[in-house]
């Protein structure tokens, strides 16, 4: 144990050297993740958002690495500091976090602050990896190929993406967790610098702008049921107009619309939400619109 | 079909209060937390309690098309998209609600229910400050009751019983209330109706944040406005097109494209 103590903290979780006796199976650190899952969202609070969720998670870990007492109960007190991540992507962060707890019960030098500083450093990264992939792209991607069948009032719609969702997360999240107990804190820093997650980003970033595209011709209704009435002839606005300049002309300047509005003047969801309803709600009664 | 009868049974507005409380627990966190942001799994289940799937599928469509961008884990909430499915499918089986309606209504009964979430996180500080206390002795035991038991339990309170009394309540009067809807209301609400996805989509649009792909958005719009591409083939485009943009502009200049800046 020795050799470890002058090295950088960090790199000490690294180098677990494969003839160190493990005190930790890939089962028990698969069991955490799960607590992990299950209730990671449970107790998010204003104060200190997912940390009692994390540390539940640690608890069956730290039972295994340390003998009831203070270095037991500084481990616990350790993990219920400030924590808030993606619950899949930063999956990687539990994994770290347990690799450098077992390298620290086997006497490692590593100091509890170390480890809080890990977490609280990857913590943000990975939180902006994984909400952009799963929540905000695969989520609406997945729900969208369903809308066809929700408008239609099938019950597959309320149920089958969700589990694919669920089952995609759970895949990434597993590994997440596994790369990051077995590789420490070196996955960590080379995940966030290879070029592949940028690429993985932009593909589902191209996939859910031309989803939501699709989306959006199909479900945005507006028309205008005006007449334009001269001596001879009746021009139908919408028909002999619009639908001639560019078909789903008023769709998509409802969609650019409220789009300018979110990044121009005010990205304020309930305001907006209010000012579609009310535009939408004068213009129709008026009969402007239908 | 099941319409005849108005009001719902004791044990129907439970079963819906309990699916609150689910939402309210976020079992699991990509199964519990998409209760939060996705309305039609909560169709799905007043459409199950109440015998009627079809009719509550088709609000929970409509409003899963204006809540598409409404994403906030541990974040800010700017609507509870669950309160407002619960209420306005169950509303949509029993008291009639028009479907372009129930998309108007959902909005207050939204932002009533995200109240409910903010009370929640301030009641949250009271079991991670028991849980110190905890772990200063290393009771394990309390911690466990205090993240996982008490905090469900409260919910429970906190999240199931209004639904389920409102509900229990409430479904009667409403049903006068929607038959006195002037018509030029009506029609009112049905263009509204009609324009609410734009929000949905523009939000996702606005939290992908890419200026620079804004073209593949009116691709898609454009495909399916004139070509009539049903839905997953437009998917398989899609993704076809993102390899393909992926590939070509990692080899032009060197491995570095200018939506990759940010990582050289």
């Amino acid at each position: 144990m020795n050799s470890l103590q002058n090295n950088d903290a960090n790199t000490a979780a690294v180098k677990a050297e494969p003839e160190n006796r493990k005190l930790l199976t890939p089962r028990d650190v698969r069991k955490s993740w799960w607590l992990w899952w299950w209730f990671a969202e449970l107790t998010n609070s204003y104060e200190r958002l997912q940390a009692l969720s994390f540390c539940i998670s640690m608890i069956p870990i730290l039972k295994k690495l340390y003998k009831q007492g203070d270095e037991f109960n500084a481990a616990l007190k350790r993990h219920l500091q400030f924590y808030n991540t993606n619950g899949i992507w930063g999956s990687i962060v539990h994994g770290i976090t347990i690799a450098m707890e077992e390298q620290k019960a086997m006497g490692g030098d590593i100091p509890g602050e170390t480890i809080t500083g890990v977490k609280t450093g990857l913590m943000g990264p990975f939180a902006g990896i994984g909400d952009t992939i799963d929540w905000a792209t695969w989520l609406p991607i997945m729900i969208g190929l369903f809308i066809p069948l929700a408008k239609q009032g099938s019950w597959v719609a309320g149920i089958v993406p969700f589990l694919l969702f669920m089952c995609i997360t759970l895949i990434e999240g597993i590994a997440m967790d596994k790369l990051g107990y077995k590789a420490g804190m070196n996955s960590a820093t080379q995940f966030l610098k290879s070029g592949k997650i940028q690429q993985i980003i932009l593909g589902a970033s191209i996939l859910g702008l031309l989803m939501m595209g699709g989306l959006a011709a199909s479900n945005v209704t507006v028309a205008t049921p005006l007449v334009i009435q001269n001596a001879t002839t009746k021009i139908s606005v919408q028909k002999d107009v619009l639908d001639k300049i560019l078909v789903g002309f008023l769709p998509l300047l409802t969609v650019t619309g409220v789009y300018v509005f979110l990044e121009k003047i005010k990205r304020n969801y309930t305001l907006a939400i209010f000012i579609l309803l009310g535009v939408g709600l004068i213009l129709g009664a008026c009969g402007i619109l239908k | 079909m099941s319409q005849v009868t108005t009001q719902i049974t004791l044990l129907q507005a439970i079963l819906i209060g309990l699916y609150a409380w689910f939402r309210g627990c976020c079992y699991g966190y990509t199964f519990g937390v998409l209760t939060i942001f996705s309305p039609l799994p909560a169709a799905l289940w007043v459409g199950i309690v109440l015998h009627n799937i079809p009719v509550a599928m088709m609000v929970g469509a409509s409003l899963q098309l204006m809540y598409m961008g409404i994403l906030a884990p541990g974040g800010a909430l700017p609507q509870d998209v669950c309160f407002a499915a619960l209420l306005c499918c169950t509303l949509a089986v029993k008291a009639n609600l028009p479907i372009a309606a129930s998309v108007a209504l959902a909005i207050p009964i939204g932002i009533l229910g995200v109240q409910l979430y903010n009370i929640e996180r301030f009641i949250n500080v009271v079991w991670i400050h028991m849980a110190d206390k905890y772990a200063e002795t290393g009771n394990t035991r309390g911690i466990y009751l205090a993240g996982i038991v008490y905090p469900s339990l409260v919910k429970l309170v906190l999240y199931g019983l209004p639904v389920a009394v409102g509900l229990y309540g409430g479904v009667s009067y409403f049903k006068q209330l929607v038959s006195v809807i002037p018509s030029w209301l009506m029609n009112g609400l049905t263009v509204a109706g009609g324009m609410m996805p734009a929000l949905g989509f523009a939000i996702v649009v606005s939290v992908i944040g890419r200026k620079n792909l804004l073209p593949y958005f009116l691709l898609g719009f454009m495909l399916v406005e004139y070509a009539k591409i049903p839905i997953l083939p437009l998917a398989i485009f899609g993704a076809i097109i993102a390899y393909l943009h992926i590939v070509f502009t990692s080899k032009n200049n060197g491995g570095v494209s200018s939506d990759e800046q940010s990582t050289e």
